[in-house]
C-alpha cells in the first residue's frame, strides 16, 4: 500500500463517492415522497429503504473499486464464512452477487460471451461463465472489480465452486483457500464440524500470513455477533411475508437480499435491516401489500432470473399474485440461531455445514412443507434452473410430492439465473398463465 | 530419393477400390494397377483380401514387400493394413493427384456426399456433408434406376439428353422416390425423371460447396462422378446461383480418388517415418559412447 | 516398417474365450455374477459404489462383495428420465432406471463418493426411493492433510463400515484388511502391465480391449479380477501380428459417465492407438502400493488417499499446476496428441478441460475435444473428428 493509494481511496471513496452517493439517495428519497411519483397499477411503491439499498451496493462496489492499494482483497463464494476475513480487514467481493448484477444489468450474456470463447461450455454454471467472462474481458457494470489476494471457496453451495475457483486462482496466481464441507442429510456428526473447524483454523492462519496480522478474538466475536444481527434481522423481514397482504414480496427480497450476502457483519448491513423490518411493520399496520389486489399467495424455489425479475414480479401482480417467500432468500435467515457469537469458530463451523444447498433433496422439500403451511400459499413455483444443478436435482420429485402430500400445485419454470438465452419469454408466459389459472388467479 | 510401391484400400458402403501406386514419398507417382468392384452383398474380409491379392498381381508385387498398405473408408476389413487414413483426408490428396489444379473436392459416394476445400498439398482446410438422409447419395440414383429399369451406365447419358427435367422433391429420399412412381404413372418421360433426380441433388451439391466459399477448380470424386448427367447438373447448378464461377472437373478414374490417395499418403508417411528413425539412430549414435 | 503378413484367422484368437468372459460380465454390469457369489455366500453384502474412486479393499476386509455401478450405459431409459431435468448428465438417469427396475435387487448397499453436486443428489433421492437400501454418501475430503482430512475421512470409513457391520458385514478386522490391500496392490500392478503393453504394442492390446478387461473387474473381487487379468494378458502375449501406423492418443475426460463402447471402438476405427486414458481412473486411483505391512492398515489406506490420489478433475489439486500430470501421462505414453472427451453437462470436466487444454497449448501437444453421453448412439461426427485429427498429427504435424 503506497501513500498515493491510501489517499486515492480516502479520496474517491470516502470523500467524493460518499457525498456523490449521499446526494444521489437523498435526491431519490427526495423524489419518493414527491406526489405522484409511483402510478403502478398493480405494485405498491418500492420500499423506502430502496434507496439506501442503492447507496450501500454502489459504495460496496466503490470501495471495490479502489481497493488494491488500500488493503487485501478477498473473493468468496456466497457460502464462504466470511466473517473471518471481515473481522481480518480483507475486502470481500463476491463473484456470485457480482453475476447477479451483470444478470440485471443484462451483460450476463455478453460476458458469458467471452468465457465460451475461451472453452467454457455453456453447459456450465451463467454465474462461473459470467465471471470468467469478467475476468478475461476486465468489463463489468460496476467500474472496476478489483484482483483477489486470496481466494476463498467453501463447498457448502455447490461442488462446482471447487472448480470455478480453481479457474480463477489458475488466471489470477493467487492462493485459494479451500473449505471442504461435508454434505448432510439431516444433522452435520461431530467428526464433521471438527474437519470444518480445523479448516476454518488453517485457513485463518493462512489469512494471517496474506494481510500481515492476527485475527483479534474480540474482533472477530463483534464481526460475528453483528452478523448475528443481520441474519436475524433479515429473517424477519422475510417472516413480515406471513401477513395478508405480504408487505413484501421476493421478489422485493432478491434486491433487499444483497448486503446480508455481501455485507454481513458491518453495523450499516444491521442498521438498512432495521429500517427496512420497521417499514414493513409500518405497512402491515396499514395494511399496504405489495401487490396492490393480493388474491393468491406463492413461494418461490431456486434462485431468481435475474434479468426478469422486474418482468415477473410485474407479470404476477397483474394478476393479484404476491410471491410471498423463496426457498433462496430464506437460506440466509435459516440459520440465525446456529450463530454463536461467544464462540465465533465452532458456530462458523457448524452454521456453514448447514446451509440448504448442503443438504439432500429431503430437506429442501421439508423447508417447503413448513414455508406453505406458514405463509398461506396456493401454490409453489419451482424454478427449474440450467445453471444451477443442485438446486434443481430433485425438483421434479418435489413437485410431486407438494402436490399429492399437501395438495399445493406447483409449476417447474424452465430458466436460468443468468443466461438469457435459456429463458423464452413466451414459453415462459404460456406455461404461467396455465399455472394461474390452475390456482385461480 | 528412391520411389516407394505402395497400395490403397478403399473400403465404402457400396464398393471396394484398391490401387498400386509408384511414387516419391507421394510426389510424383503413377499408378501400377487399379480395381474397383461392387460389394452387392458380399463377405467385405474376403472381397477386399482377393481384389487386394488381384491387384497385386496385376502390379508384378508380392503383397509382404509393400512397406505400406492404407486403409481409407469406413471400415475395419483390413487386417493387413499398416495405416489407416480418414476418406476426407485420401479423397483430397487422390483429387490433386487426378487434377493438380483441384482446390476442392466433391465426393459423392453410395451413401454419403462430401464437400471438401483444400490447399495445394491436399491438406483438408474445411468441409461440410450432407445431412444423414440418403437423397444426396448415390444409393438413391440406383434405386431410382433400378425402378425405372435402366442399366446404371446409362443413367448420365439419358439424364444430358433431358428437355424438360421434372422437380423433385429435394429435402427426402423416400419422398423422392413417390414423386417418382407418379411420374412414372403421369407418363413423364425417363430422361426427365433422371435429370430431375440429378438437379435436385446437384442444388444440393452446389450449396455444400458454396456454404465452404471454395474456388478455382472443384474436382468431384466417388462413384457418382462417373454419372455425366449429375456432374452436368452440378455445373448447371452452380452457373445458375450467382456464385463467383467455378471449374467442375470429372477423370475416368474419380472413383478411385480415395484408393490412389490412400497408397500416394502411405508413400509419404512411409518416408516420414524412416525418416524420423534414421535421425533417432543418428541421435543415439551420436550419444554413445 | 513390414505391413502384410499373413494375419492371424480372426477364430484363433488366443484372447477370444477371456474376452467373451469380460464382455458377459460387462454386458449385465456384473449383476448376474454378484448375485452367484451372494448365493455362495448367504448373508454377505454386496456393496454397489458410483464413481470414481472407493476404498474396494475397505468393503473386501468386511466380506462384502464391492460392484462398481458406473451408469446403465446406452440401456433405454424410461422412468430414470422423469428425476432429472435436460440439462443433467445421463448417468444418473440410467443409474436411477437401474434400481427403479429391479435390477440392483441384489445390491445391499449404495455408497456414493463425493465428486459432484449430481452425484451428491443422487445419493439423497437414493435414500427416498430406496428406503430399503442402505445408502451412503462417502465424502472423500478435498483437504489432504492428515489431522484435517485424513482424521475425517477416516471417521467416514469407520461410520461406512460400522453401519455395513450393523447390517451382516464382517468385523473390521485389521488382518482381512491386509490381506485385501495386498491383493489390491497386486490387480493394480497388473493394471499397471496392461498398460505397459498399450504403450509398448498397441496393436497387442487395443484400449476397447483393455477396457472390457479392466472395467470386467467392476463387480469381481480383486483376486478373481486379477486372474482374468493374468489370463487375458497371457493371451494378448500370444497374438501374432504387426505395429499399425496409427496415431497415440492419450483419452482424457475425468471419466465418471463411461462412453460407450462404441464410442472407444469409433476412435481406434478412426487411426487412434489410444496407449493411456482415465476411463477406470478409480482402479488405479491410488498411485503406488498402499502399505499392506502397516500396523494400522486402515490408517494406510487413508494415507495413500491423502497422498497418492490420482490428479484428476474430481480432486482439488491445491497448488499444483493444472494439466502437468496430464502431460506427464503424455510424456509417459510417448503419445502424438490427446483426445478430450467429456461427458454433456459434466462440471468438474467441462471447467477443468480449457485448463488442461491450455497447458497443452503451451508444451505444444496437439489435442481434440468432444462431448458424448453414455447412451450416444452416433459416432460419425466423433470418427470425422478423430478421423481428421489423426491425419492432421500424422502428415501436417498440427493439430486439424
Amino acid at each position: 500500500m503506497t501513500l498515493t493509494d491510501e489517499l486515492r481511496y480516502q479520496a474517491n471513496v470516502n470523500v467524493l463517492g460518499a457525498v456523490f452517493l449521499r446526494f444521489e439517495r437523498l435526491q431519490l428519497e427526495w423524489k419518493m415522497h414527491e406526489k405522484g411519483f409511483w402510478k403502478h397499477e398493480h405494485l405498491a411503491p418500492p420500499h423506502f429503504a430502496a434507496p439506501r439499498l442503492k447507496e450501500l451496493i454502489s459504495k460496496h462496489y466503490l470501495k471495490g473499486r479502489y481497493a488494491n492499494g488500500h488493503g487485501k482483497v478477498a473473493w468468496l463464494t456466497s457460502g464462504a464464512p466470511a466473517e473471518l476475513f471481515t473481522a481480518l480487514g480483507f475486502f470481500p467481493l463476491f463473484p456470485e452477487n457480482h453475476g447477479a448484477v451483470c444478470g440485471i444489468r443484462r451483460v450476463a450474456e455478453k460476458l458469458s460471451g467471452y468465457a465460451e470463447d475461451a472453452g467454457y461450455s455453456r453447459d456450465l454454471c451463467s454465474y462461473a461463465r459470467t465471471d470468467f467472462g469478467a475476468m478475461l474481458s476486465g468489463e463489468t457494470p460496476v467500474g472496476k472489480l478489483p484482483r483477489p489476494d486470496v481466494l476463498v471457496c467453501c463447498t457448502n453451495i455447490c461442488q462446482t465452486v471447487l472448480h470455478w475457483y480453481q479457474v480463477v486462482a489458475h488466471h489470477y496466481k493467487v492462493p485459494l483457500i479451500l473449505i471442504d464441507t461435508p454434505f448432510l442429510y439431516e444433522q452435520a456428526e461431530p467428526h464433521m464440524v471438527a474437519f470444518v473447524e480445523k479448516q476454518l483454523e488453517a485457513a485463518v492462519e493462512q489469512a494471517e500470513r496474506i494481510v500481515g496480522k492476527s485475527l483479534s478474538e474480540p474482533r472477530l466475536r463483534e464481526v460475528t455477533a453483528r452478523s448475528k444481527e443481520a441474519v436475524e434481522l433479515w429473517a424477519q423481514v422475510l417472516a413480515r411475508g406471513k401477513h395478508h397482504p405480504a408487505p413484501i414480496t421476493a421478489f422485493d427480497e432478491f434486491i433487499h437480499m444483497a448486503p446480508v450476502v455481501e455485507m454481513r457483519g458491518e453495523a450499516f448491513t444491521v442498521e438498512y435491516y432495521a429500517t427496512l423490518l420497521a417499514e414493513l411493520d409500518d405497512r402491515v399496520a396499514k395494511g399496504i401489500g405489495a401487490v396492490k389486489q393480493e388474491k393468491r399467495r406463492l413461494i418461490w424455489d431456486n434462485l431468481p432470473v435475474w434479468g426478469r425479475v422486474r418482468w415477473l414480479s410485474e407479470l404476477l401482480a397483474a394478476r393479484g399474485v404476491s410471491l410471498v417467500a423463496s426457498t433462496y432468500t430464506n437460506a440466509w435467515g435459516e440459520l440465525a440461531a446456529l450463530v454463536d457469537p461467544e464462540h465465533p469458530m465452532k458456530s462458523a463451523a457448524n452454521v456453514y455445514l448447514h446451509p440448504i444447498l448442503n443438504r439432500g433433496t429431503g430437506y429442501k422439500l421439508d423447508v417447503m412443507r413448513t414455508m406453505v403451511r406458514d405463509y398461506d400459499v396456493q401454490g409453489a413455483i419451482l424454478h427449474s434452473d440450467r445453471s444451477c444443478k443442485p438446486y434443481s436435482i430433485g425438483q421434479i420429485d418435489q413437485r410431486e410430492k407438494l402436490a399429492t402430500e399437501l395438495g399445493v400445485p406447483a409449476l417447474l419454470l424452465e430458466a436460468d439465473h443468468n443466461d438469457p438465452r435459456a429463458f423464452s419469454e413466451e414459453q415462459v408466459s404460456t406455461r404461467l398463465s396455465a399455472f394461474l389459472e390452475v390456482i385461480g388467479a | 530419393m528412391i520411389e516407394r510401391i505402395t497400395a490403397g484400400i478403399d473400403v465404402g458402403a457400396g464398393a471396394v477400390k484398391v490401387a498400386i501406386t509408384a511414387s516419391r514419398a507421394g510426389d510424383a507417382g503413377r499408378v501400377l494397377a487399379s480395381a474397383v468392384e461392387r460389394i452387392r452383398r458380399r463377405e467385405v474380409h474376403e472381397l477386399t483380401a482377393r481384389l487386394f491379392a488381384d491387384v497385386c498381381r496385376q502390379a508384378g508385387v508380392e503383397p509382404e514387400a509393400l512397406p505400406y498398405v492404407a486403409t481409407t473408408g469406413d471400415t475395419e476389413a483390413v487386417p493387413f493394413a499398416t495405416g489407416h487414413f480418414y476418406s476426407m483426408t485420401t479423397h483430397a490428396r487422390g483429387a490433386l493427384f487426378l487434377e493438380p489444379r483441384a482446390r476442392a473436392v466433391l465426393d459423392v459416394g453410395a451413401l454419403h456426399a462430401r464437400a471438401i476445400r483444400t490447399d495445394e498439398r491436399g491438406k483438408v482446410l474445411t468441409h461440410r456433408m450432407t445431412s444423414q438422409c440418403a437423397s444426396g447419395s448415390g444409393q438413391f440414383v440406383e434405386n431410382i434406376a433400378r425402378y425405372l429399369g435402366v442399366p446404371l451406365d446409362d443413367v448420365g447419358a439419358l439424364s444430358q439428353g433431358s428437355r424438360a427435367p421434372e422437380a423433385v422433391s429435394g429435402i427426402c429420399a423416400v419422398l423422392a422416390e413417390t414423386d417418382v412412381i407418379n411420374m412414372v404413372s403421369r407418363g413423364v418421360a425417363t430422361a426427365d425423371i433422371l435429370k430431375g433426380i440429378h438437379v435436385s441433388i446437384a442444388v444440393r451439391l452446389a450449396k455444400l460447396l458454396r456454404s465452404l466459399k471454395t474456388q478455382g477448380v472443384v474436382f468431384v470424386s466417388g462413384g457418382l462422378s462417373l454419372d455425366t448427367g449429375l456432374v452436368d447438373a452440378v455445373r448447371e447448378s452452380l452457373g445458375e446461383d450467382r456464385g463467383a464461377p467455378l471449374e467442375v472437373v470429372t477423370h475416368p478414374d474419380g472413383i478411385l480418388a480415395g484408393a490412389l490417395g490412400a497408397a500416394l499418403l502411405g508413400s509419404y508417411r512411409h518416408a516420414q517415418l524412416e525418416r524420423r528413425a534414421r535421425a533417432q539412430a543418428d541421435a543415439a549414435a551420436a550419444v554413445a559412447p | 516398417m513390414k505391413a502384410p503378413l499373413a494375419p492371424a484367422p480372426r477364430d484363433a484368437d488366443p484372447a477370444r474365450d477371456v474376452l467373451r468372459r469380460a464382455h458377459a460380465l460387462l454386458e449385465d454390469h456384473g449383476l448376474a455374477n454378484a448375485a452367484a457369489w451372494k448365493r455362495d455366500h448367504p448373508g454377505r453384502l454386496a456393496v454397489g459404489y458410483m464413481p470414481v474412486y472407493a476404498p474396494r479393499p475397505l468393503f473386501e476386509a468386511l466380506g462384502c462383495l464391492p460392484v462398481a455401478v458406473f451408469g446403465g450405459g446406452d440401456r433405454d431409459v424410461i422412468r430414470g428420465d422423469s428425476y432429472f431435468q435436460s440439462y443433467i448428465c445421463h448417468i444418473p438417469r440410467s443409474t436411477l432406471e437401474l434400481g427403479v427396475s429391479g435390477a440392483l435387487q441384489g445390491i445391499d448397499a449404495m455408497v456414493f463418493p463425493a465428486i459432484c453436486d449430481v452425484i451428491r443428489n443422487l445419493s439423497g433421492m437414493w435414500q427416498m426411493l430406496f428406503p430399503d437400501v442402505y445408502a451412503a454418501y462417502l465424502d472423500v475430503p478435498q483437504n489432504f492433510r492428515p489431522e484435517v482430512g485424513g482424521a475425517f475421512y477416516r471417521a467416514e470409513l469407520e461410520r461406512i463400515a460400522s453401519d455395513l457391520v450393523a447390517r451382516g458385514a464382517l468385523a473390521l478386522d485389521p488382518e482381512r484388511l491386509r490381506a485385501a490391500i495386498v491383493t489390491e496392490n497386486a490387480r493394480r500392478r497388473a493394471l499397471l502391465a496392461l498398460g505397459d503393453v498399450r504403450r509398448e504394442e498397441p496393436w497387442r492390446c487395443p484400449a476397447s480391449e483393455a477396457y472390457a478387461i479392466t472395467r470386467a473387474g467392476g463387480a469381481l473381487l480383486a483376486a478373481d479380477h486379477l486372474a482374468l487379468l493374468g489370463e487375458y494378458l497371457a493371451a494378448i502375449a500370444l497374438r501374432r501380428g504387426s505395429p499399425k501406423d496409427n496415431v497415440r492418443v492419450v483419452l482424457t475426460g475425468a471419466f465418471c459417465e463411461q462412453p460407450p463402447f462404441g464410442l472407444i471402438k469409433s476412435l481406434e476405427l478412426a487411426g487412434c492407438d489410444i496407449v493411456d486414458d482415465d476411463l477406470q481412473l478409480g482402479l488405479t486411483y491410488i498411485e503406488g502400493d498402499i502399505d499392506a505391512e502397516a500396523a494400522d492398515p486402515l490408517g494406510a489406506l487413508v494415507t495413500a488417499f491423502l497422498e497418492r490420489g490420482a490428479a484428476t478433475a474430481s480432486r482439488y489439486i491445491g497448488d499444483a499446476h493444472k494439466g502437468d500430470a496430464l502431460l506427464a501421462r503424455v510424456r509417459r505414453a510417448r503419445a502424438d496428441g490427446v483426445v478430450f472427451a467429456a461427458a454433456s453437462f459434466c462440471d468438474p470436466a467441462l471447467l477443468d478441460e480449457p485448463m488442461l487444454e491450455a497447458a497443452m497449448d503451451e508444451a505444444g501437444v496437439p489435442y481434440t475435444s468432444f462431448k458424448y453421453a453414455e447412451n450416444t448412439g452416433q459416432f460419425h461426427v466423433i470418427r470425422e473428428q478423430a478421423g481428421a485429427f489423426s491425419d492432421a498429427v500424422r502428415l501436417w504435424e498440427s493439430a486439424p
